[in-house]
């Protein structure tokens, strides 16, 4: 569970400010505090734990490149730091043959995304700000729902998601859509 | 393509954050974010799809990742820099030159130095002027050159800083050696310890190569061979308190030879 509370942010902001500088001590601590989260999103993304050190080696090469470009004023170090992590994933899954890939259908899968509250971990979607994401989430259409988690949490492109439902690529890429205006507009509070 | 019209950035931003854009429309969607084809309500419209998708991730457990990642990300950043070093070679035989350039620039014309103000750009321009003036010197010009106090390297890091004192002794001169990437919405802000007055700041370095700061030597200083020179990391601006907010970056050896 990601605890991510104002003063455990205002230490990785100084963290990556000192990154930033240049200074190696200051990236092992920000790499110590943080990789297991990235490194988790990276399993659940890539599903192989090859692939996942890969992609978190060349995440953490990113973040010393571009911990200049951090704004604390802007950003959450947290969700910057996935950022980087996430789209090093997608483009890795995009490098790879498309055979390696595992598309998994199972019921099994798609059950836990339709029901977060029954994974333990996915208590956590319970807390503060995760909340309304989470209810936003539930407010949604099933195949809307399933559709976008399972592109956010397996990096699925609308071509797996219609493998992985057993639905045409225009209806998915339909749900996507659909699901992004809805989410958005829930979470600015515009639909209840 | 207008992208300030909200109905196309919204759902690019948000296709591109959750990763269903791909191929040429997302290269193109890089492209506009980096080369600011768009304003920034493409980027504010990234940032809040990037935040509320990441707490999605809260949902996952985090997992410890194998001991060697680290070891490798150690040595790929070893790497990495080994290779800036190479690279820092050649402008590391510029900065030499360029130190003389600079002291030949200024003795021959004795207020070339005031002649660089804060923030001002002069690559490139400022350079000719120097080495024609280094090919005019004379010996009594040389004699009348500033003096190189300090040179402040980054560690780990190609950002480095040349300080020189005028020959009056009152003005200071900082030059950036080299074109660094970019500082983002910080700036890097430059002080003198003295044991008389603490910390005072001289003002925020140049990040742009030749780029330089130049500044009166405050007074009341004290003893000159027990001043440092300090550098902190400061929001935007520089501190809003007159005193480092952020972190010391780095500081010269103690007894500096002011």
């Amino acid at each position: 569970m990601i605890r991510q509370d104002a003063i455990e942010r205002r230490q990785l902001d100084a963290l990556l400010a000192r990154v930033a500088g240049g200074d190696r001590r200051a990236f092992s601590q920000l790499y110590e505090r943080t990789s297991p989260i990235l490194f988790g999103v990276l399993m659940r993304m890539l599903r192989r734990p090859d692939w996942a050190q890969a992609a978190l080696q060349d995440s953490y090469i990113r973040v010393w490149n571009r911990s200049e470009t951090y704004c604390a004023e802007r950003s959450d170090p947290i969700a910057w730091l996935i950022g980087i992590a996430r789209y090093r994933a997608l483009d890795l899954l995009r490098e790879q043959h498309p055979d390696e890939r595992i598309i998994d259908d199972s019921e099994a899968v798609l059950l836990q995304l339709q029901d977060p509250a029954q994974s333990p971990e996915a208590q956590a979607i319970q807390r503060d700000a995760i909340e309304r994401l989470d209810r936003c989430l539930r407010t949604m259409r099933e195949e809307e729902r399933v559709s976008l988690l399972l592109a956010y949490y397996q990096g699925y492109s609308h071509r797996e998601l219609a493998q992985a439902m057993k639905a045409p690529l225009g209806t998915v890429k339909a749900w996507v859509r659909r699901g992004l205006t809805h989410l958005r507009a829930c979470l600015l509070g515009e639909v209840p | 393509m207008n992208y300030r019209d909200p109905r196309l950035a919204v759902p690019l931003a948000a296709a591109y954050a959750l990763g269903t854009l791909r191929g040429a429309a997302r290269r193109r969607f890089e492209s506009l974010l980096r080369g600011g084809q768009a304003d920034d309500s493409l980027g504010a419209e990234l940032r809040f799809w990037e935040q509320r998708l990441a707490q999605a991730a809260g949902a996952i457990a985090p997992m410890a990742p194998p001991a060697e990642a680290w070891a490798q990300i150690d040595r790929l950043l070893d790497r990495q820099l080994a290779a800036g070093v190479s690279a820092l070679r050649q402008p590391a035989r510029r900065l030499h030159s360029w130190r003389w350039r600079l002291g030949a620039g200024l003795a021959a014309a004795a207020s070339l130095v005031l002649a660089f103000k804060i923030g001002e750009r002069n690559a490139g321009s400022a350079a000719t002027r120097l080495v024609q003036a280094r090919a005019t010197a004379s010996p009594a010009q040389w004699r009348a050159m500033p003096m190189v106090v300090a040179q402040m390297q980054m560690p780990a890091s190609r950002m480095a800083w040349l300080i020189s004192l005028s020959p009056d002794r009152r003005q200071l001169s900082v030059v950036a050696a080299e074109d660094f990437l970019q500082v983002g919405r910080h700036s890097v802000e430059l002080w003198l310890r003295s044991p008389a007055r603490g910390l005072v700041p001289l003002g925020l370095l140049p990040c742009t190569r030749d780029e330089s700061l130049s500044v009166q030597l405050p007074e009341g200083l004290g003893d000159q061979s027990q001043l440092r020179f300090t550098i902190s990391f400061e929001p935007q601006g520089g501190s809003p308190t007159g005193q480092p907010t952020g972190p010391l970056l780095m500081s010269t050896p103690d007894r500096s030879t002011i």
